[in-house]
Protein backbone atom coordinates (compact mmCIF):
# COMPACT_ATOMS: atom_id res chain seq x y z
CA UNK A 1 0.00 0.00 0.00
CA UNK A 2 2.74 2.41 0.79
CA UNK A 3 5.12 1.24 -1.51
CA UNK A 4 4.35 3.25 -4.48
CA UNK A 5 4.67 6.96 -5.26
CA UNK A 6 1.82 8.62 -4.80
CA UNK A 7 -1.06 8.59 -7.53
CA UNK A 8 -2.16 12.26 -6.90
CA UNK A 9 -0.60 15.10 -5.16
CA UNK A 10 -2.35 18.19 -4.66
CA UNK A 11 0.15 20.71 -3.62
CA UNK A 12 -0.50 24.16 -2.32
CA UNK A 13 -3.93 24.64 -3.86
CA UNK A 14 -5.63 27.83 -3.08
CA UNK A 15 -9.63 28.87 -4.19
CA UNK A 16 -11.36 31.91 -2.61
CA UNK A 17 -15.14 32.60 -3.78
CA UNK A 18 -15.21 36.62 -3.90
CA UNK A 19 -13.52 37.40 -0.87
CA UNK A 20 -14.04 33.95 1.09
CA UNK A 21 -11.22 31.69 1.18
CA UNK A 22 -13.04 28.40 0.43
CA UNK A 23 -9.48 26.47 0.31
CA UNK A 24 -6.19 27.67 1.45
CA UNK A 25 -3.25 26.37 0.91
CA UNK A 26 -4.19 22.73 0.80
CA UNK A 27 -1.94 19.47 0.24
CA UNK A 28 -3.17 16.34 0.10
CA UNK A 29 -2.03 12.79 -1.23
CA UNK A 30 -3.82 9.24 -2.57
CA UNK A 31 -1.03 6.09 -2.72
CA UNK A 32 -2.43 3.54 -5.54
CA UNK A 33 -5.05 1.44 -3.97
CA UNK A 34 -5.12 3.49 -0.83
CA UNK A 35 -8.71 4.79 0.51
CA UNK A 36 -8.46 8.15 1.49
CA UNK A 37 -11.73 9.94 3.66
CA UNK A 38 -11.71 13.24 3.86
CA UNK A 39 -13.94 14.65 6.78
CA UNK A 40 -15.48 18.00 7.65
CA UNK A 41 -17.85 20.33 8.72
CA UNK A 42 -20.17 21.51 5.77
CA UNK A 43 -18.10 25.08 4.50
CA UNK A 44 -14.62 23.26 5.46
CA UNK A 45 -13.62 23.35 2.23
CA UNK A 46 -13.81 19.93 0.78
CA UNK A 47 -16.07 20.20 -2.01
CA UNK A 48 -14.36 22.70 -3.15
CA UNK A 49 -11.43 20.73 -3.25
CA UNK A 50 -12.61 17.64 -5.04
CA UNK A 51 -14.34 19.74 -7.38
CA UNK A 52 -11.04 21.40 -8.58
CA UNK A 53 -9.77 17.43 -8.42
CA UNK A 54 -12.59 17.35 -10.98
CA UNK A 55 -12.63 19.79 -13.15
CA UNK A 56 -15.78 21.38 -11.89
CA UNK A 57 -13.72 24.35 -10.44
CA UNK A 58 -10.19 25.93 -11.72
CA UNK A 59 -7.69 26.16 -8.70
CA UNK A 60 -6.58 29.87 -8.33
CA UNK A 61 -2.78 28.64 -7.14
CA UNK A 62 -0.91 25.58 -6.90
CA UNK A 63 -0.03 22.09 -8.80
CA UNK A 64 -1.55 18.81 -9.21
CA UNK A 65 0.64 16.07 -10.13
CA UNK A 66 -0.60 12.84 -11.60
CA UNK A 67 2.39 10.02 -10.91
CA UNK A 68 4.49 12.65 -10.34
CA UNK A 69 3.56 14.24 -13.70
CA UNK A 70 2.06 17.57 -13.23
CA UNK A 71 -0.74 17.98 -14.92
CA UNK A 72 -3.35 21.21 -15.15
CA UNK A 73 -7.22 20.37 -14.89
CA UNK A 74 -9.12 23.34 -16.43
CA UNK A 75 -12.33 20.98 -17.29
CA UNK A 76 -14.08 17.76 -15.98
CA UNK A 77 -12.54 16.52 -19.42
CA UNK A 78 -9.43 17.19 -18.42
CA UNK A 79 -9.88 15.70 -15.33
CA UNK A 80 -11.27 12.27 -16.92
CA UNK A 81 -8.72 11.91 -18.89
CA UNK A 82 -6.21 12.11 -16.54
CA UNK A 83 -8.07 9.12 -14.81
CA UNK A 84 -9.76 11.00 -12.82
CA UNK A 85 -13.53 10.16 -12.47
CA UNK A 86 -16.12 11.51 -9.68
CA UNK A 87 -19.68 10.38 -8.32
CA UNK A 88 -21.50 13.42 -7.28
CA UNK A 89 -23.58 13.01 -4.32
CA UNK A 90 -26.49 13.34 -6.64
CA UNK A 91 -24.59 10.80 -9.15
CA UNK A 92 -25.26 13.22 -11.64
CA UNK A 93 -27.42 11.02 -14.07
CA UNK A 94 -29.55 12.24 -16.76
CA UNK A 95 -33.25 10.64 -14.85
CA UNK A 96 -34.40 10.13 -18.39
CA UNK A 97 -31.58 8.26 -20.24
CA UNK A 98 -31.49 4.29 -20.04
CA UNK A 99 -28.23 2.64 -18.04
CA UNK A 100 -25.99 3.02 -21.12
CA UNK A 101 -27.11 6.61 -22.45
CA UNK A 102 -25.75 7.55 -18.81
CA UNK A 103 -22.72 5.32 -18.23
CA UNK A 104 -21.82 6.69 -21.83
CA UNK A 105 -22.98 10.42 -21.58
CA UNK A 106 -20.28 12.24 -23.03
CA UNK A 107 -18.33 9.79 -24.52
CA UNK A 108 -20.66 7.76 -26.65
CA UNK A 109 -19.79 5.15 -29.04
CA UNK A 110 -20.61 6.93 -32.77
CA UNK A 111 -20.69 4.81 -35.79
CA UNK A 112 -20.88 7.33 -39.20
CA UNK A 113 -19.61 9.80 -36.78
CA UNK A 114 -22.96 10.61 -35.74
CA UNK A 115 -24.96 8.38 -34.31
CA UNK A 116 -25.07 6.41 -31.48
CA UNK A 117 -24.08 2.69 -30.90
CA UNK A 118 -26.61 1.70 -28.79
CA UNK A 119 -26.55 -1.79 -29.40
CA UNK A 120 -23.08 -2.35 -28.96
CA UNK A 121 -23.49 0.58 -25.61
CA UNK A 122 -25.99 -1.87 -23.93
CA UNK A 123 -23.81 -4.67 -24.62
CA UNK A 124 -20.48 -3.30 -22.62
CA UNK A 125 -22.99 -2.05 -20.17
CA UNK A 126 -24.91 -4.93 -19.27
CA UNK A 127 -21.55 -6.96 -18.75
CA UNK A 128 -19.76 -4.15 -16.58
CA UNK A 129 -23.12 -3.78 -14.38
CA UNK A 130 -23.41 -7.30 -14.23
CA UNK A 131 -20.29 -7.90 -12.46
CA UNK A 132 -20.49 -4.65 -9.99
CA UNK A 133 -24.50 -6.04 -9.52
CA UNK A 134 -25.75 -9.10 -10.89
CA UNK A 135 -29.15 -8.48 -9.93
CA UNK A 136 -28.88 -5.69 -12.13
CA UNK A 137 -31.25 -6.17 -15.10
CA UNK A 138 -33.18 -3.54 -15.72
CA UNK A 139 -30.87 -2.28 -18.75
CA UNK A 140 -33.53 -0.05 -21.09
CA UNK A 141 -35.69 1.82 -18.65
CA UNK A 142 -34.57 5.31 -17.60
CA UNK A 143 -32.54 4.99 -14.41
CA UNK A 144 -35.31 7.40 -12.78
CA UNK A 145 -37.10 4.03 -12.41
CA UNK A 146 -34.36 2.28 -10.51
CA UNK A 147 -33.83 1.21 -7.23
CA UNK A 148 -30.85 4.10 -5.38
CA UNK A 149 -28.54 0.68 -5.11
CA UNK A 150 -28.64 0.19 -9.20
CA UNK A 151 -28.18 3.55 -9.74
CA UNK A 152 -25.16 4.08 -7.63
CA UNK A 153 -24.16 1.08 -9.51
CA UNK A 154 -24.11 2.71 -12.81
CA UNK A 155 -22.18 5.66 -11.11
CA UNK A 156 -19.26 3.21 -10.08
CA UNK A 157 -19.58 1.65 -13.57
CA UNK A 158 -18.86 4.82 -15.28
CA UNK A 159 -15.54 4.66 -13.38
CA UNK A 160 -14.74 0.97 -13.73
CA UNK A 161 -15.07 1.23 -17.14
CA UNK A 162 -13.05 4.03 -17.99
CA UNK A 163 -10.17 2.74 -15.98
CA UNK A 164 -9.83 5.81 -13.42
CA UNK A 165 -6.74 5.54 -11.65
CA UNK A 166 -8.54 7.75 -8.81
CA UNK A 167 -12.22 7.52 -8.13
CA UNK A 168 -13.73 10.47 -5.69
CA UNK A 169 -16.71 9.81 -4.25
CA UNK A 170 -19.13 12.26 -2.53
CA UNK A 171 -21.24 11.23 0.46
CA UNK A 172 -21.44 7.78 -1.38
CA UNK A 173 -23.94 6.69 0.89
CA UNK A 174 -26.28 9.47 1.88
CA UNK A 175 -29.52 8.12 -0.41
CA UNK A 176 -28.69 4.24 0.41
CA UNK A 177 -30.33 1.36 2.57
CA UNK A 178 -28.35 -0.27 4.29
CA UNK A 179 -27.91 -3.30 1.98
CA UNK A 180 -27.18 -0.95 -0.32
CA UNK A 181 -24.49 0.98 1.75
CA UNK A 182 -22.81 -2.62 2.38
CA UNK A 183 -22.70 -2.92 -1.14
CA UNK A 184 -21.07 0.11 -2.00
CA UNK A 185 -18.46 -0.30 0.37
CA UNK A 186 -17.50 -4.55 -1.03
CA UNK A 187 -17.05 -2.02 -4.30
CA UNK A 188 -14.11 -0.05 -2.96
CA UNK A 189 -12.59 -2.42 -1.40
CA UNK A 190 -12.71 -4.13 -4.93
CA UNK A 191 -11.38 -0.93 -6.37
CA UNK A 192 -8.47 -0.83 -4.03
CA UNK A 193 -7.84 -4.21 -4.65
CA UNK A 194 -7.47 -3.22 -8.26
CA UNK A 195 -4.81 -0.46 -7.14
CA UNK A 196 -7.55 2.64 -7.98
CA UNK A 197 -6.95 5.45 -5.75
CA UNK A 198 -10.15 6.52 -3.98
CA UNK A 199 -11.42 9.63 -1.89
CA UNK A 200 -13.98 9.45 -0.23
CA UNK A 201 -16.27 12.50 1.24
CA UNK A 202 -18.72 11.74 3.64
CA UNK A 203 -20.57 13.11 7.36
CA UNK A 204 -20.74 9.63 8.31
CA UNK A 205 -17.63 8.94 10.11
CA UNK A 206 -18.52 5.19 10.89
CA UNK A 207 -18.79 4.99 7.47
CA UNK A 208 -15.29 6.29 6.76
CA UNK A 209 -13.79 4.46 9.67
CA UNK A 210 -14.76 1.19 8.10
CA UNK A 211 -13.22 1.60 4.69
CA UNK A 212 -10.50 4.01 4.46
CA UNK A 213 -7.26 3.62 5.31
CA UNK A 214 -6.04 7.33 6.19
CA UNK A 215 -8.56 9.94 7.52
CA UNK A 216 -7.60 13.99 5.85
CA UNK A 217 -9.91 16.64 8.40
CA UNK A 218 -10.40 19.51 6.92
CA UNK A 219 -11.94 22.84 8.69
CA UNK A 220 -11.88 26.42 7.62
CA UNK A 221 -10.85 25.20 3.79
CA UNK A 222 -7.34 24.03 5.52
CA UNK A 223 -6.41 20.80 6.59
CA UNK A 224 -6.09 20.39 10.45
CA UNK A 225 -4.78 16.55 10.56
CA UNK A 226 -4.30 13.82 8.47
CA UNK A 227 -3.98 10.70 10.04
CA UNK A 228 -3.77 6.40 9.37
CA UNK A 229 -7.22 5.18 10.78
CA UNK A 230 -5.84 2.28 13.05
CA UNK A 231 -3.77 4.54 15.01
CA UNK A 232 -6.91 7.09 15.86
CA UNK A 233 -9.73 7.23 18.20
CA UNK A 234 -12.61 8.45 16.94
CA UNK A 235 -12.92 10.84 19.27
CA UNK A 236 -9.55 12.74 18.33
CA UNK A 237 -11.34 12.74 14.92
CA UNK A 238 -14.09 14.71 15.81
CA UNK A 239 -12.25 16.90 18.07
CA UNK A 240 -10.28 17.68 14.52
CA UNK A 241 -13.32 18.40 12.84
CA UNK A 242 -14.93 20.48 15.59
CA UNK A 243 -11.91 22.24 16.64
CA UNK A 244 -9.89 22.48 14.07
CA UNK A 245 -7.23 20.97 16.51
CA UNK A 246 -6.57 17.49 17.99
CA UNK A 247 -7.11 19.19 21.04
CA UNK A 248 -9.29 17.42 23.77
CA UNK A 249 -12.83 17.37 23.76
CA UNK A 250 -12.65 14.09 25.91
CA UNK A 251 -12.02 12.67 28.62
CA UNK A 252 -8.35 10.95 28.59
CA UNK A 253 -7.95 7.40 26.86
CA UNK A 254 -5.51 4.94 27.42
CA UNK A 255 -3.46 4.38 24.37
CA UNK B 1 -63.67 9.45 -23.83
CA UNK B 2 -59.95 8.36 -24.89
CA UNK B 3 -58.52 6.70 -21.76
CA UNK B 4 -61.28 4.60 -21.51
CA UNK B 5 -60.38 3.14 -24.98
CA UNK B 6 -56.70 2.67 -23.76
CA UNK B 7 -57.56 0.77 -20.43
CA UNK B 8 -60.18 -1.50 -22.49
CA UNK B 9 -59.55 -4.80 -21.76
CA UNK B 10 -58.16 -7.24 -24.04
CA UNK B 11 -55.39 -4.48 -25.55
CA UNK B 12 -51.70 -5.97 -24.13
CA UNK B 13 -49.49 -3.71 -22.22
CA UNK B 14 -47.37 -3.32 -24.97
CA UNK B 15 -50.07 -2.08 -27.00
CA UNK B 16 -51.21 0.47 -24.53
CA UNK B 17 -47.28 1.49 -23.79
CA UNK B 18 -46.98 2.33 -27.87
CA UNK B 19 -50.37 4.15 -27.77
CA UNK B 20 -49.41 6.30 -24.71
CA UNK B 21 -45.90 7.38 -26.40
CA UNK B 22 -47.59 7.79 -29.56
CA UNK B 23 -50.72 9.41 -28.47
CA UNK B 24 -50.50 12.11 -30.95
CA UNK B 25 -51.37 9.08 -33.81
CA UNK B 26 -54.28 7.86 -32.07
CA UNK B 27 -55.55 10.97 -31.41
CA UNK B 28 -55.07 11.83 -35.23
CA UNK B 29 -56.74 8.94 -36.25
CA UNK B 30 -59.88 9.37 -34.21
CA UNK B 31 -59.71 12.56 -34.94
CA UNK B 32 -59.93 11.95 -38.67
CA UNK B 33 -62.30 9.19 -38.48
CA UNK B 34 -64.59 11.54 -36.46
CA UNK B 35 -64.35 14.26 -39.33
CA UNK B 36 -64.92 12.32 -42.13
CA UNK B 37 -68.47 11.55 -40.60
CA UNK B 38 -69.21 15.15 -39.65
CA UNK B 39 -68.12 16.48 -43.10
CA UNK B 40 -68.34 14.68 -46.66
CA UNK B 41 -65.93 16.69 -47.89
CA UNK B 42 -62.94 15.73 -45.33
CA UNK B 43 -61.88 12.06 -46.64
CA UNK B 44 -61.34 13.66 -50.16
CA UNK B 45 -57.66 13.72 -52.12
CA UNK B 46 -58.27 17.34 -52.62
CA UNK B 47 -59.28 18.17 -49.20
CA UNK B 48 -56.06 15.53 -48.10
CA UNK B 49 -53.48 17.44 -50.47
CA UNK B 50 -54.72 20.71 -48.96
CA UNK B 51 -54.45 19.97 -45.17
CA UNK B 52 -50.73 18.61 -45.87
CA UNK B 53 -49.81 21.99 -47.94
CA UNK B 54 -51.92 24.07 -44.89
CA UNK B 55 -49.63 21.95 -42.24
CA UNK B 56 -46.22 22.03 -44.09
CA UNK B 57 -44.89 25.05 -42.19
CA UNK B 58 -46.22 24.26 -39.01
CA UNK B 59 -44.04 21.14 -39.52
CA UNK B 60 -40.56 22.46 -40.40
CA UNK B 61 -41.08 24.86 -37.82
CA UNK B 62 -42.32 22.59 -35.48
CA UNK B 63 -38.96 20.10 -36.10
CA UNK B 64 -36.63 22.15 -35.02
CA UNK B 65 -38.69 23.87 -31.88
CA UNK B 66 -39.00 20.05 -30.99
CA UNK B 67 -35.16 20.05 -30.03
CA UNK B 68 -35.81 23.25 -28.05
CA UNK B 69 -37.95 22.34 -26.17
CA UNK B 70 -36.64 18.73 -25.78
CA UNK B 71 -33.46 20.59 -23.86
CA UNK B 72 -35.91 21.93 -21.56
CA UNK B 73 -36.25 25.59 -23.07
CA UNK B 74 -38.01 27.78 -24.85
CA UNK B 75 -37.57 30.35 -28.03
CA UNK B 76 -40.35 33.10 -27.94
CA UNK B 77 -38.61 35.06 -31.03
CA UNK B 78 -39.77 32.57 -33.32
CA UNK B 79 -42.53 34.90 -35.39
CA UNK B 80 -39.76 37.81 -35.11
CA UNK B 81 -37.70 35.48 -37.18
CA UNK B 82 -39.81 33.68 -39.53
CA UNK B 83 -41.23 37.21 -40.54
CA UNK B 84 -37.67 38.59 -40.88
CA UNK B 85 -36.04 36.22 -42.49
CA UNK B 86 -39.10 36.16 -45.17
CA UNK B 87 -38.48 39.71 -45.22
CA UNK B 88 -34.93 40.13 -46.02
CA UNK B 89 -35.14 37.61 -48.51
CA UNK B 90 -37.95 39.18 -50.44
CA UNK B 91 -36.14 42.73 -50.38
CA UNK B 92 -32.70 40.62 -51.98
CA UNK B 93 -34.90 39.43 -54.83
CA UNK B 94 -37.14 42.34 -55.22
CA UNK B 95 -35.13 45.43 -54.23
CA UNK B 96 -31.45 44.01 -54.80
CA UNK B 97 -32.27 41.35 -58.09
CA UNK B 98 -30.20 38.91 -56.14
CA UNK B 99 -31.20 35.64 -57.48
CA UNK B 100 -34.26 33.97 -55.68
CA UNK B 101 -31.20 30.96 -55.09
CA UNK B 102 -29.10 33.04 -53.28
CA UNK B 103 -32.06 34.55 -51.71
CA UNK B 104 -33.51 31.39 -50.53
CA UNK B 105 -30.08 30.57 -49.02
CA UNK B 106 -29.51 34.01 -47.61
CA UNK B 107 -33.30 33.41 -45.80
CA UNK B 108 -32.65 30.34 -44.08
CA UNK B 109 -29.19 31.59 -42.98
CA UNK B 110 -30.54 34.73 -41.73
CA UNK B 111 -32.85 32.27 -39.41
CA UNK B 112 -30.15 30.57 -38.66
CA UNK B 113 -27.99 33.79 -37.48
CA UNK B 114 -30.77 34.73 -35.20
CA UNK B 115 -30.87 31.31 -33.05
CA UNK B 116 -27.51 31.26 -32.90
CA UNK B 117 -27.61 35.01 -31.51
CA UNK B 118 -30.50 33.61 -29.06
CA UNK B 119 -28.15 30.80 -27.98
CA UNK B 120 -25.21 33.02 -27.61
CA UNK B 121 -27.37 35.35 -25.23
CA UNK B 122 -28.50 32.89 -23.06
CA UNK B 123 -25.03 30.90 -23.04
CA UNK B 124 -22.94 34.28 -22.12
CA UNK B 125 -25.37 35.90 -19.87
CA UNK B 126 -26.69 32.75 -18.32
CA UNK B 127 -30.42 34.15 -18.59
CA UNK B 128 -33.10 32.22 -18.91
CA UNK B 129 -33.95 31.58 -22.74
CA UNK B 130 -37.61 32.83 -21.79
CA UNK B 131 -36.35 36.19 -21.22
CA UNK B 132 -33.53 36.78 -23.68
CA UNK B 133 -36.16 34.90 -26.75
CA UNK B 134 -38.64 37.60 -25.27
CA UNK B 135 -36.40 40.44 -25.95
CA UNK B 136 -34.72 39.48 -29.28
CA UNK B 137 -38.32 38.32 -30.83
CA UNK B 138 -39.15 42.10 -30.29
CA UNK B 139 -35.33 43.10 -31.55
CA UNK B 140 -36.31 41.00 -34.58
CA UNK B 141 -39.94 42.18 -34.72
CA UNK B 142 -38.67 45.59 -34.78
CA UNK B 143 -35.72 45.79 -37.18
CA UNK B 144 -38.40 44.34 -39.61
CA UNK B 145 -40.46 47.21 -39.30
CA UNK B 146 -37.47 49.07 -40.24
CA UNK B 147 -36.31 47.73 -43.09
CA UNK B 148 -40.01 47.22 -44.49
CA UNK B 149 -41.88 50.28 -43.19
CA UNK B 150 -44.38 48.42 -42.94
CA UNK B 151 -44.97 47.81 -46.48
CA UNK B 152 -45.27 44.25 -47.81
CA UNK B 153 -43.52 43.04 -50.85
CA UNK B 154 -45.02 41.42 -53.56
CA UNK B 155 -43.20 41.52 -56.93
CA UNK B 156 -41.15 38.31 -56.30
CA UNK B 157 -39.88 36.47 -58.85
CA UNK B 158 -42.02 33.43 -60.63
CA UNK B 159 -39.64 30.66 -60.12
CA UNK B 160 -39.77 31.58 -56.76
CA UNK B 161 -43.08 31.91 -56.36
CA UNK B 162 -43.66 28.49 -57.99
CA UNK B 163 -41.64 26.87 -54.79
CA UNK B 164 -45.54 27.07 -53.46
CA UNK B 165 -47.55 26.03 -56.26
CA UNK B 166 -45.47 23.82 -57.89
CA UNK B 167 -46.19 19.73 -58.28
CA UNK B 168 -44.64 16.41 -58.54
CA UNK B 169 -47.13 13.74 -59.61
CA UNK B 170 -49.92 15.42 -57.61
CA UNK B 171 -48.19 15.94 -54.44
CA UNK B 172 -47.37 19.48 -54.02
CA UNK B 173 -43.69 20.64 -53.45
CA UNK B 174 -43.28 21.87 -50.18
CA UNK B 175 -44.65 18.37 -48.68
CA UNK B 176 -41.91 16.86 -51.03
CA UNK B 177 -39.02 18.95 -49.25
CA UNK B 178 -40.32 18.50 -46.18
CA UNK B 179 -40.33 14.67 -46.56
CA UNK B 180 -36.70 13.95 -45.93
CA UNK B 181 -36.47 16.58 -43.27
CA UNK B 182 -38.96 15.00 -41.56
CA UNK B 183 -36.72 11.81 -41.45
CA UNK B 184 -33.46 13.43 -40.99
CA UNK B 185 -35.19 15.30 -37.51
CA UNK B 186 -36.23 11.78 -36.69
CA UNK B 187 -33.15 10.15 -37.14
CA UNK B 188 -30.94 13.75 -35.15
CA UNK B 189 -33.49 12.87 -32.68
CA UNK B 190 -33.42 9.55 -31.91
CA UNK B 191 -30.49 7.95 -33.67
CA UNK B 192 -27.46 10.68 -32.91
CA UNK B 193 -25.29 11.67 -30.27
CA UNK B 194 -25.94 14.97 -30.71
CA UNK B 195 -30.04 13.68 -30.12
CA UNK B 196 -28.99 12.05 -26.74
CA UNK B 197 -26.89 15.29 -25.80
CA UNK B 198 -30.18 17.54 -26.29
CA UNK B 199 -32.38 14.80 -24.34
CA UNK B 200 -29.63 14.51 -21.21
CA UNK B 201 -29.76 17.94 -21.22
CA UNK B 202 -33.59 18.41 -20.62
CA UNK B 203 -33.42 15.73 -18.15
CA UNK B 204 -30.38 17.24 -16.13
CA UNK B 205 -28.30 19.67 -17.07
CA UNK B 206 -25.76 19.37 -14.34
CA UNK B 207 -24.99 15.81 -15.47
CA UNK B 208 -24.33 17.13 -18.98
CA UNK B 209 -22.29 19.48 -17.55
CA UNK B 210 -20.07 17.14 -15.36
CA UNK B 211 -20.27 14.73 -18.23
CA UNK B 212 -17.73 17.10 -19.79
CA UNK B 213 -20.01 18.29 -22.58
CA UNK B 214 -19.93 21.43 -23.88
CA UNK B 215 -23.17 22.75 -23.23
CA UNK B 216 -22.51 26.28 -24.88
CA UNK B 217 -21.99 24.64 -28.30
CA UNK B 218 -24.72 21.99 -27.80
CA UNK B 219 -27.17 25.22 -27.28
CA UNK B 220 -25.69 26.89 -30.24
CA UNK B 221 -26.24 24.02 -32.59
CA UNK B 222 -29.90 23.54 -31.24
CA UNK B 223 -31.12 27.13 -32.00
CA UNK B 224 -29.23 27.56 -35.08
CA UNK B 225 -30.68 24.33 -36.22
CA UNK B 226 -34.05 25.47 -35.36
CA UNK B 227 -33.42 29.05 -36.79
CA UNK B 228 -32.86 27.30 -39.89
CA UNK B 229 -36.04 25.25 -40.29
CA UNK B 230 -37.83 28.67 -39.39
CA UNK B 231 -35.68 30.20 -42.35
CA UNK B 232 -37.13 27.05 -44.16
CA UNK B 233 -40.46 27.81 -42.87
CA UNK B 234 -40.47 31.57 -44.26
CA UNK B 235 -39.56 30.58 -47.36
CA UNK B 236 -42.52 28.26 -47.89
CA UNK B 237 -44.55 30.80 -46.56
CA UNK B 238 -43.49 34.00 -48.40
CA UNK B 239 -43.95 32.10 -51.89
CA UNK B 240 -47.52 30.54 -51.09
CA UNK B 241 -48.81 33.69 -50.19
CA UNK B 242 -46.53 35.40 -53.36
CA UNK B 243 -45.23 37.96 -50.86
CA UNK B 244 -43.52 38.62 -47.88
CA UNK B 245 -46.12 40.13 -44.92
CA UNK B 246 -44.82 41.90 -41.87
CA UNK B 247 -46.87 39.62 -39.71
CA UNK B 248 -45.87 36.62 -41.53
CA UNK B 249 -45.66 33.87 -38.70
CA UNK B 250 -46.93 36.02 -35.79
CA UNK B 251 -49.72 33.49 -35.43
CA UNK B 252 -47.42 30.17 -35.83
CA UNK B 253 -45.85 30.30 -31.90
CA UNK B 254 -48.77 29.26 -30.07
CA UNK B 255 -49.41 26.90 -32.74
CA UNK B 256 -46.27 25.45 -32.52
CA UNK B 257 -45.67 25.00 -29.19
CA UNK B 258 -49.61 23.31 -28.54
CA UNK B 259 -48.28 20.71 -32.34
CA UNK B 260 -44.91 19.55 -30.53
CA UNK B 261 -46.14 19.21 -26.75
CA UNK B 262 -49.70 17.50 -27.78
CA UNK B 263 -46.77 15.51 -30.24
CA UNK B 264 -45.32 13.87 -26.41
CA UNK B 265 -42.36 16.70 -26.16
CA UNK B 266 -42.55 17.44 -22.99
CA UNK B 267 -42.60 21.26 -22.17
CA UNK B 268 -39.94 20.88 -19.53
CA UNK B 269 -37.94 18.52 -22.16
CA UNK B 270 -36.04 15.70 -21.60
CA UNK B 271 -37.67 13.65 -24.40
CA UNK B 272 -38.05 14.66 -28.27
CA UNK B 273 -40.62 12.91 -30.30
CA UNK B 274 -40.63 13.67 -33.53
CA UNK B 275 -42.71 11.70 -35.13
CA UNK B 276 -45.05 13.22 -32.48
CA UNK B 277 -44.48 16.31 -33.66
CA UNK B 278 -45.84 15.90 -37.15
CA UNK B 279 -49.01 13.80 -35.93
CA UNK B 280 -49.07 17.19 -33.62
CA UNK B 281 -49.26 19.71 -36.51
CA UNK B 282 -51.31 17.04 -38.35
CA UNK B 283 -54.09 17.22 -35.46
CA UNK B 284 -54.11 21.17 -35.41
CA UNK B 285 -54.16 21.04 -39.38
CA UNK B 286 -57.09 19.12 -39.49
CA UNK B 287 -59.07 20.93 -35.90
CA UNK B 288 -58.38 24.11 -38.22
CA UNK B 289 -59.28 22.27 -41.66
CA UNK B 290 -62.55 20.77 -40.03
CA UNK B 291 -63.81 23.29 -38.52
CA UNK B 292 -63.50 25.29 -41.26
CA UNK B 293 -65.12 22.64 -42.89
CA UNK B 294 -68.35 22.67 -41.01
CA UNK B 295 -68.45 26.33 -41.25
CA UNK B 296 -67.24 27.29 -38.06
CA UNK B 297 -66.38 31.33 -36.84
CA UNK B 298 -62.39 31.58 -37.10
CA UNK B 299 -62.82 33.65 -34.05
CA UNK B 300 -63.96 30.37 -32.59
CA UNK B 301 -60.98 28.43 -33.81
CA UNK B 302 -58.37 29.92 -31.20
CA UNK B 303 -60.71 28.86 -28.91
CA UNK B 304 -60.42 25.81 -29.82
CA UNK B 305 -56.82 25.89 -30.09
CA UNK B 306 -56.23 27.12 -26.23
CA UNK B 307 -58.82 24.83 -25.37
CA UNK B 308 -56.48 22.20 -27.24
CA UNK B 309 -53.38 23.00 -25.11
CA UNK B 310 -54.92 22.59 -22.11
CA UNK B 311 -56.57 19.18 -23.14
CA UNK B 312 -52.45 18.22 -24.79
CA UNK B 313 -51.44 18.98 -21.09
CA UNK B 314 -53.61 17.39 -19.30
CA UNK B 315 -53.32 14.11 -21.60
CA UNK B 316 -49.46 14.63 -21.18
CA UNK B 317 -49.64 14.82 -17.02
CA UNK B 318 -51.64 11.85 -17.14
CA UNK B 319 -50.43 9.22 -19.80
CA UNK B 320 -46.84 10.43 -17.83
CA UNK B 321 -48.49 9.00 -14.76
CA UNK B 322 -49.95 6.14 -16.38
CA UNK B 323 -46.97 5.17 -18.10
CA UNK B 324 -44.80 5.23 -14.24
CA UNK B 325 -47.46 3.23 -13.00
CA UNK B 326 -46.86 0.95 -15.83
CA UNK B 327 -43.49 0.41 -15.21
CA UNK B 328 -43.60 -0.31 -11.25
CA UNK B 329 -45.84 -2.64 -11.19
CA UNK B 330 -43.47 -4.27 -14.17
CA UNK B 331 -40.91 -3.88 -11.81
CA UNK B 332 -42.99 -5.04 -9.00
CA UNK B 333 -43.62 -8.47 -10.56
CA UNK B 334 -39.50 -8.98 -11.79
CA UNK B 335 -38.85 -8.76 -8.23
CA UNK B 336 -41.39 -11.02 -6.88
CA UNK B 337 -40.35 -13.30 -9.43
CA UNK B 338 -36.77 -12.77 -9.23
CA UNK B 339 -37.11 -13.80 -5.50
CA UNK B 340 -39.63 -17.28 -5.15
Amino acid sequence: MSDGKPLVEMVSINKSFGGVQAVDDVSLEVLPGQVVGLLGHNGAGKSTLIKILAGAYRADSGTIRIDGQEIRIANPNDARAHGIETIYQNLALADNLDAAGNLFLGREKRWLGVFCDRRWMRAETAQICGQINPRFTNLTAPVRNLSGGQRQSIAIARAIYFNAKLLIMDEPTAALGPGETRQVKELIQTLKARGVGVLLISHDIEDVFEVADDLVVMAGGRVVGRRKTHEVTRNEILSLIILGSPGDASPPRAP
Amino acid sequence: MIQSTWSGGGITAAWRRLLLINKAVLFAIVLAIALSFASPYFFTGANASALLEQSVVMVIVALGYTLILAMGEIDLSLGGIIALAGFVMAKLMAEAGISYEVALVAGIGMGAVCGALNATLVSTFELPPFIVTLATGALFTGLLYIISNLVPISDLPVDFIAIGQARWAGVPLPVLIVTPIVVGFYLLASQSVFGVHVIAQGGNPEAVRVAGINVTRLRLKVYALAGACYGVGAVLLTARSASAQIAAGSDLLLVVITAVVIGGTPLLGGKANMVGTVFGCLIIGMINNGLNLLGMNANYQIVVQGLLILFALLIDVQSAKLLLGMDRRRLQRLRREGRS
